[in-house]
């Protein structure tokens, strides 16, 4: 049975776009570019295993090793995400750095 | 009520300080020698699967003569975890590590199982295709750290791998 590669990415996305919340847009292009690598992989080991290729026991690894790639995946687009809320928040508080220091009369937002 | 007030906005103040004192970070610093060492782990892993690749079938690719291929992998690995451990907020790039260990121990399961045999052409293909996924997801984090407070991560940062 061939497997439906865009159908595979769609249902990896969908599942992982909940947990990354707000950071979903920002890691959407990374994440399923990642995700197409993985259904491509799949799709693979499950032609050998129809071609006798690969054992059970063989594509048992080869998905385990899928199965961590998609979570070295899901890692990347969480640390993006994080990457690009720090970025927001810092560039928000340097925008009224200014603003604030100078009310305040010293430097309490440092953004060194 | 003026004095409230006054404490109202003392209190804003002072948590303010000691909230957004300084730059806020979420995540660990890019540290350019784990970085590196990311990248050579690849170059040695791929460097691994091409001879394998070539050696297909021969007294050279089967497990007992490649052992120490896995040694040296896992005695790189951890040390990589070990580095990114003593760095403060890694815990997303432990976990990276943590998976890419897990994924080296499959393969070597994998080639201890078809022993003298060795690795066959399309487990070659899947294999490398996992691992330089998984590659190519820490290295685009590892870019972003570098990169970070100037431009986003993109799909441009995430190379297609062929099969």
């Amino acid at each position: 049975m061939n497997l439906d590669i865009a159908a595979l990415v769609e249902t990896m996305w969908s599942a992982a776009k909940g947990p990354l919340g707000n950071a979903a847009a920002t890691a959407e292009p990374f994440a399923k570019t990642q995700f197409t690598n993985i259904a491509q992989t799949c799709a693979s080991i499950a032609s050998g295993v129809a071609l006798t290729e690969i054992s059970q026991q063989q594509a048992a690894f080869l998905l385990d090793i899928q199965k961590h790639a998609t979570q070295n995946a899901l890692l990347a687009t969480e640390g993006l995400g994080l990457v690009a809320a720090e970025a927001a928040i810092n560039a928000a508080l340097g925008a009224v750095a200014g603003v604030v220091n100078g009310a305040v009369g010293f430097k309490l937002i440092v953004m060194d | 009520m003026s004095r409230y007030f006054r404490y109202l906005t003392l209190l804003c103040v002072l948590s303010l300080a000691l909230l957004t004192g300084c730059a806020v970070h979420l995540i660990m610093d890019y540290d350019p020698v784990l970085d590196q060492s990311i990248s050579a782990v690849q170059a040695s892993t791929e460097q691994f699967l091409g001879q394998l690749d070539a050696e297909v079938g021969t007294p050279a690719a089967a497990y007992s003569n490649n052992q120490s291929f896995y040694v040296t992998t896992d005695a790189q690995l951890r040390t990589l975890a070990t580095r990114a451990q003593s760095e403060p907020k890694s815990k997303i790039v432990v976990q990276q590590v943590t998976e890419l260990e897990a994924s080296f121990t499959d393969m070597q399961k994998l080639h201890q199982l078809d022993g003298d045999k060795g690795l066959g052409h399309l487990e070659i293909t899947t294999v490398r295709s996992g691992l330089e996924n998984e590659f190519v997801s820490m290295l685009t984090l590892q870019l972003a750290l570098k990169n970070r407070l100037s431009t986003p991560a993109t799909a441009a940062m995430a190379p297609t791998v062929t099969q």
